[in-house]
């Protein structure tokens, strides 16, 4: 992480905040759709969460990384969004919409496999949501965005041994969460 | 084997999991709200009532022990003092022992010829109630030399003049500190009484509380005879912080008011031959002044006579009985380290106890006011949500305020993405 690049985006610069923030916008949306369960809403959430990010990044104070501080403001963004009477409403109007006989696209090929598929992830998704929101960051980087351990430790200001060991832990503590076959 | 199968399988669950496709869309449409953001001025980042966030608690906990120290000051913990408790409505002395105020008896009351008031006493068990005080008119009435009940340690001087005894008047000034008042204050009254002696004066100012600041003033007339004792008997009661004892050798002084004394009886003797003599009316007349003043004289020498005779007889015993809590014998040095660290730590106890239930009362106190405000809560609270609920209704914007945790009503409208959006750098 850039100093001057965070000094800047503290300024308000706004090209500063992008190219700080740019790295870490998959993670922030992967959680918003992993709570969410919507592409749409998720889309929305993560938009909100970075520019919450922007106006707030004055105050940030380099407690945590910037992804851990993203992935937080995203939670909050999407306890929000689950929270507000909107959502609520939106969803009941999907729901009425599928009773009605609307079904979106699946590009699963089988009913079976279809199912298969959503009910592991959906036990993983489960699983993940209850690690630590910095686990659940290192996960989401590591395996979404596909960085490397060294570019892990940059991101995350660890050195790469704490990241290693951070990253096995996390995994560990996903089987144990992980129900039994 | 299988753990490194489980591991594999486990990562490629997680980057199908994660294997999600970002829209393009979402990266450039953040893209463009911040630089949209950029256009109005960057706030300055304010922290979310941090003032609240600690003036609340500390408001909450104040209001809380100031409660409780006004519920315990405001709260009586005592109803009335038992330290001193007629048995029956008595005039005077017993209506004011029953409730509760101080009863300041004084010794004229005491050796006065009131028998209501004595009896009063007697009751309050102020004073012997087998009325070992002779208080009888032969005492306090005319003749000196007529055989006096005291029994002191003297020989009653005789009006010749003759003194076969000295007469020395022993008093004694005592100050206790007691941590239990209410049980040394009857052991002092008791131990008094079971001497021979009487209380003259007792005042107690303060009230029974967890102050403990309570303090008696006690004016004992313990016979002389009995007076070491006593003393002796006193080290049971708390803890003596001071003791002056003093003896005045009135010997000279009841011999010459002794001898002066017998002159006027002899004067009188004389005048009293003269009157009888006497014819001429104007003689008669200046006789009997003479006589008159000479009487007064006899009056006040044998009052003198008397007093000392008292006083000889019976000492003057001055004791202050002071309250003194746990917390107080702490910071008393003259104690052991181990007396003090016990006091202490059993100040601290009671004054931890006390402040609880003073707290259980002040919540109880209040339990009204925090009702009317539940009520309005139920009036306020639903009208709220529903504002919220039309204003949720209303089209949806970006907010124009937002920071990180701030609840949003509203999802945010997707903006419009920009035509070129830039690609967003990859680790």
């Amino acid at each position: 992480m850039s100093e001057l690049l965070l000094q800047k985006a503290q300024n308000g610069d706004a090209d500063a905040f992008t190219e700080l923030c740019a790295p870490y916008e998959g993670l922030v949306y992967r959680h918003c759709l992993q709570m969410l369960k919507n592409p749409a809403d998720a889309q929305d959430a993560a938009q909100e969460t970075l520019l919450r990010a922007y106006r707030s990044i004055g105050g940030y104070r380099a407690a945590s990384s910037i992804p851990t501080w993203l992935f937080r403001i995203a939670h909050n963004v999407c306890l929000d969004v689950l929270k507000s009477s909107y959502y609520r409403r939106e969803r009941f109007s999907l729901e009425t919409l599928r009773e009605g006989g609307f079904e979106p696209a699946d590009p699963q090929p089988t009913p079976e496999s279809r199912y298969v598929r959503q009910s592991e992830q959906a036990r993983l998704n489960e699983a993940i949501t209850r690690l630590p929101q910095e686990q659940q960051a290192l996960l989401s980087l590591r395996y979404g965005d596909g960085l490397s351990y060294e570019a892990l430790a940059n991101a995350l200001g660890m050195n790469l041994g704490t990241v290693k060991s951070k990253l096995s832990r996390a995994k560990e503590k996903l089987r144990g969460l992980l129900p039994k076959q | 084997m299988d753990n490194q199968n489980n591991r594999d399988a486990l990562d490629q669950a997680l980057t199908n999991l994660y294997q999600t496709d970002i829209p393009d869309g979402y990266r450039a449409a953040w893209r463009a709200a911040v630089q949209r953001e950029e256009q109005t001025p960057m706030k300055q980042p304010t922290r979310k009532h941090p003032v609240w966030r600690v003036a609340l608690p500390i408001a909450a906990a104040l209001v809380l022990v100031f409660g409780a120290i006004t519920a315990g000051n405001l709260i009586p913990t005592v109803v009335t003092d038992t330290l001193y408790s007629a048995p029956a409505p008595q005039p005077n002395a017993a209506r004011k022992a029953a409730v509760g105020t101080p009863y300041a008896a004084t010794e004229s009351e005491a050796s006065g010829a009131n028998p209501t008031d004595y009896a009063a006493l007697s009751s309050l068990g102020m004073v012997p109630s087998d009325n070992s005080i002779q208080l009888t008119d032969s005492q306090t009435g005319e003749a000196f030399g007529g055989g006096s009940a005291s029994s002191g340690t003297d020989t009653q001087a005789a009006p010749s003049g003759t003194v076969t005894a000295a007469k020395v008047v022993r008093t004694v000034d005592l100050t206790i500190a007691t941590t239990t008042f209410d049980a040394d204050s009857d052991a002092i009254t008791k131990l008094a009484l079971s001497t021979g002696g009487y209380i003259a004066n007792v005042s107690v100012n303060g009230e029974a509380s967890d102050r403990m600041d309570r303090t008696a003033y006690y004016s004992l007339r313990i016979p002389s005879a009995q007076l070491d004792s006593f003393l002796a008997g006193l080290a049971d009661v708390g803890r003596v912080t001071y003791r002056n004892e003093t003896s005045t050798d009135m010997t000279t002084q009841y011999s010459d008011t002794s001898t002066r004394l017998k002159t006027q009886q002899d004067k009188m003797t004389r005048l009293q031959e003269l009157m009888k003599q006497a014819i001429d009316v104007s003689d008669l007349l200046e006789i009997e002044s003479e006589i008159a003043d000479t009487q007064y004289e006899i009056d006040t020498l044998q009052s003198s006579l008397l007093t000392i005779d008292r006083d000889v007889d019976k000492s003057s015993v001055t004791l202050t009985l002071q309250e003194q809590s746990a917390g107080d014998t702490a910071k008393t040095v003259e104690l052991s380290l181990w007396q003090r660290i016990a006091g202490g730590f059993t100040a601290s106890i009671r004054a931890t106890g006390t402040f609880l239930q003073n707290l259980l009362v002040f919540l109880v106190m209040i339990l009204p006011a925090l009702a009317v405000i539940a009520l309005v809560a139920a009036i306020a609270t639903p009208l709220l949500r529903a504002r919220r609920r039309r204003r949720a209704a209303t089209p949806v914007q970006l907010p124009e305020t937002g920071e990180e945790g701030k609840p949003a009503e509203t999802p945010v409208a997707t903006p419009e993405a920009p035509p070129t959006p830039p690609e967003p750098p990859k680790a």
